[in-house]
């Protein structure tokens, strides 16, 4: 066995779970978003996670970007547990390194100022420059990145006077702005026009490519995230159901439930008479009861489903998947 | 008469009165929708695509005026009807489904109550008569009769926008207009809402008027699809044929904008440039800017709807015949 690969990855969840509570004061409830979720995102890469609402992926986003805290488990930058750290200063060298682009371009822009003091202001908080004319050239060395030229003329326009997917790209150029390694998108491009989404996808395969910059994708819409990730994780009711590189998962999923997110999806070239292996419903998210959370839709369900929570599996070409269906990962040959 | 098709809209125009003048939405727009079919109508923000849907139902409000044209059911101008005839009008002959379907539902009063005060106020009807027709309704949209005693908060998104389905037929009107009847509904669910479409289409005799800014949803049962740009429709014809020879460039940037799980991973190329103000329509062609084959008569000429092929009409000048 040769000394395996100690560099440790860009980001790593380790068993995250998120309770909220909810309801009665005397008797309250538990509201499961996240159970036991792990998983990694390497340098320069894209990771889609894709789930339908009420899956957890923005709980993972916002354990991520440290807006709240994780009930168990916990999140490691480059090897190094992020919890521990202090409030405040820290989470400003955090910030540094992580940023958040959202789905609304149209909420995440301040009305009343121009695009111009949007840049300046991250450059300013994060001490990325001294001088103001240094300001000026980096901010539109920022809106050259994302597109939006000539820049000095963006940069004096307000939000309300460009598109939506030309906000798109000044929220990016802002997250851009400290220079980061990751930027977790939530829903990036679901608020836009199908026309300019491809524009806002390629940008970001592009600040892959040319920056090395890796991105969490976080999206309901599968085939974006084939387009855009190297890999992708499917969520379901706060589970990590399946995960693995995205060509190999689309192409021959394991999970019943990515098989019916997977047939489910309207497409150009499909065929509509074919019916669902599963019926929609939602999962108990509020005090589940034991076992698989897809256990009462599963078109494949035994009765081990109801009792015990199945563990995730590694499978191979990277591929784990968390169902009793493959309790045990294929024999290789060579041991 | 039997020869009028069910709904035929004419040189429709729809303009925003402004300060600065008024503003079309919808520019002299026309098509017909026949028995049986399902029409999808297909575009994005700011196309018009809603605006076309509240002319129909006559519920634009002002700033928004129809200014010009026909709307024709069965012969008969939508138009041209008072308060009266458009009440005895609207769920017997055309219903609609908008978007926020699932929450137009009172919350205080059951799923059932809602529909048995529809078939009543509609149909004299006995309540009891009125009560088994709601139960008939339910199962009709895939829900089960008990949730005629539910009300609305206890019933998942996709329960809801099927409730909503269910009250557009309670009257068993020949035709429905749908906005967007599954844009805020996750894909297994939205998938369950169109099969029931399309099931209720073969079923009933439907015809169906869907509204979407998704043409993968629509390529799956729309017997015709309408491409509106700015206001204007820029190319009709029928599904597949659309789909397999596209000829308007926008059209053509539409469909090479849609990424696909199933085949080869191809470069997804969009449409440069974002659709114009409608307060600053350049002259010509709107489409003019974000075109690849734009021509010198493209910056004078607006281009207007021509048969290009056999049911097959494109408004572009660069597309010939």
């Amino acid at each position: 066995m040769s000394v395996p690969d100690r560099t440790p990855p860009l980001l790593e969840a380790q068993h995250l779970g998120k309770l909220y509570r909810v309801g009665g004061w005397l008797r309250p409830k538990h509201l499961r978003a996240l159970h036991d979720a792990s998983f990694t995102l390497g340098h320069r890469e894209i990771l889609a996670l894709v789930g339908e609402s009420g899956s957890g992926k923005s709980t993972i986003a916002r354990l991520c970007v440290r807006l709240e805290a994780p009930t168990s488990g916990r999140i490691l930058l480059d090897g190094r547990d992020v919890q521990g750290e202090a409030r405040g200063h820290a989470t400003l060298a955090y910030r540094r390194r992580v940023q958040m682009i959202f789905q609304d371009p149209f909420g995440s822009l301040n009305p009343a100022r121009t695009i111009g003091k949007h840049l300046e202001r991250p450059l300013l908080l994060h001490g990325k420059t001294k001088t103001s004319a240094d300001l000026t050239t980096r901010v539109h060395a920022l809106l050259d990145t994302v597109g939006l030229v000539p820049a000095p003329e963006v940069a004096a326009k307000y939000p309300q006077e460009l598109s939506g997917g030309q906000r798109q790209r000044v929220a990016i150029a802002r997250a851009l702005a400290v220079e980061p390694d990751l930027i977790l998108a939530d829903e990036p491009v679901s608020m836009l026009d199908v026309s300019i989404r491809a524009d806002i996808l390629n940008l970001m395969l592009d600040l892959k490519e040319k920056r090395g910059i890796s991105f969490l994708y976080i999206t309901h819409d599968l085939a974006s995230a084939r387009y855009v990730a190297d890999r992708m994780m499917v969520m379901y009711a706060g589970h990590i159901v399946e995960s693995g590189p995205s060509e190999a998962l689309l192409q021959k999923p394991l999970h019943p439930y990515t098989k019916l997110l997977l047939s489910a999806i309207p497409d150009l070239e499909g065929s509509f008479a074919r019916g669902l292996p599963a019926r929609s419903g939602a999962p108990a998210l509020v005090d589940p009861p034991p076992g698989c959370p897809f256990a009462a839709r599963c078109p494949d369900v035994a009765d081990v489903c109801r009792r015990e929570t199945p563990r995730p599996v590694s499978h191979d070409e990277g591929r784990v998947v968390r169902c009793h269906l493959y309790p045990e990962p294929p024999r290789t040959r060579s041991e | 008469m039997g020869s009028a098709p069910l709904l035929a809209v004419e040189e429709l125009v729809v303009a925003y009165q402004t300060p600065s003048g008024p503003v079309r939405a919808v520019d002299r727009v026309s098509f017909v929708l026949e028995r049986g079919e399902v029409l999808g109508l297909v575009g994005e923000s700011g196309s018009g695509k809603s605006t076309v849907a509240q002319a129909l139902a006559r519920i634009l409000a002002p700033p928004a005026m129809i200014t010009g044209g026909r709307v024709l059911f069965e012969g008969h101008d939508v138009l041209a009807m008072n308060e009266d005839e458009l009440r005895r009008f609207r769920w017997r002959k055309m219903s609609f489904v908008l978007q926020s379907a699932m929450n137009a539902l009172s919350p205080v009063l059951t799923i059932g109550d809602q529909i048995i005060d529809v078939l009543v106020t509609h149909e004299r009807t006995s309540k009891r008569v009125a009560r088994e027709r709601a139960a008939h309704l339910l199962e009709l949209v895939g829900i089960d009769p008990t949730r005629l005693a539910s009300h609305p908060h206890e019933l998942s998104g996709g329960m809801r926008q099927r409730v909503g389905i269910a009250l557009a037929l309670a009257l068993h009107p020949p035709l429905v207009v749908m906005d967007e009847p599954t844009t805020a509904l996750d894909v297994v669910v939205q998938h369950e809402v169109l099969s029931k479409i399309a099931e209720l289409k073969e079923k009933l005799g439907l015809s169906v008027l869907f509204i979407t800014h998704d043409m993968s949803i629509v390529s799956q049962f729309a017997t015709r699809i309408g491409v509106l740009y700015a206001g204007r429709l820029v190319e009709t014809a029928p599904t597949r044929e659309l789909f397999r020879a596209p000829r308007h460039p926008y059209t053509k940037g539409l469909l090479g904008s849609f990424v696909s799980i199933h085949g080869p991973r191809r470069k997804l190329v969009g449409i440069p440039g974002s659709p114009p103000d409608l307060r600053r329509l350049p002259a010509g062609c709107a489409f003019r800017a974000r075109c690849g084959e734009a021509a010198a008569q493209c910056a004078t000429e607006a281009p207007v709807l021509r048969v290009i092929a056999e049911d097959h009409h494109t408004a572009c000048h660069v597309v010939s015949p």
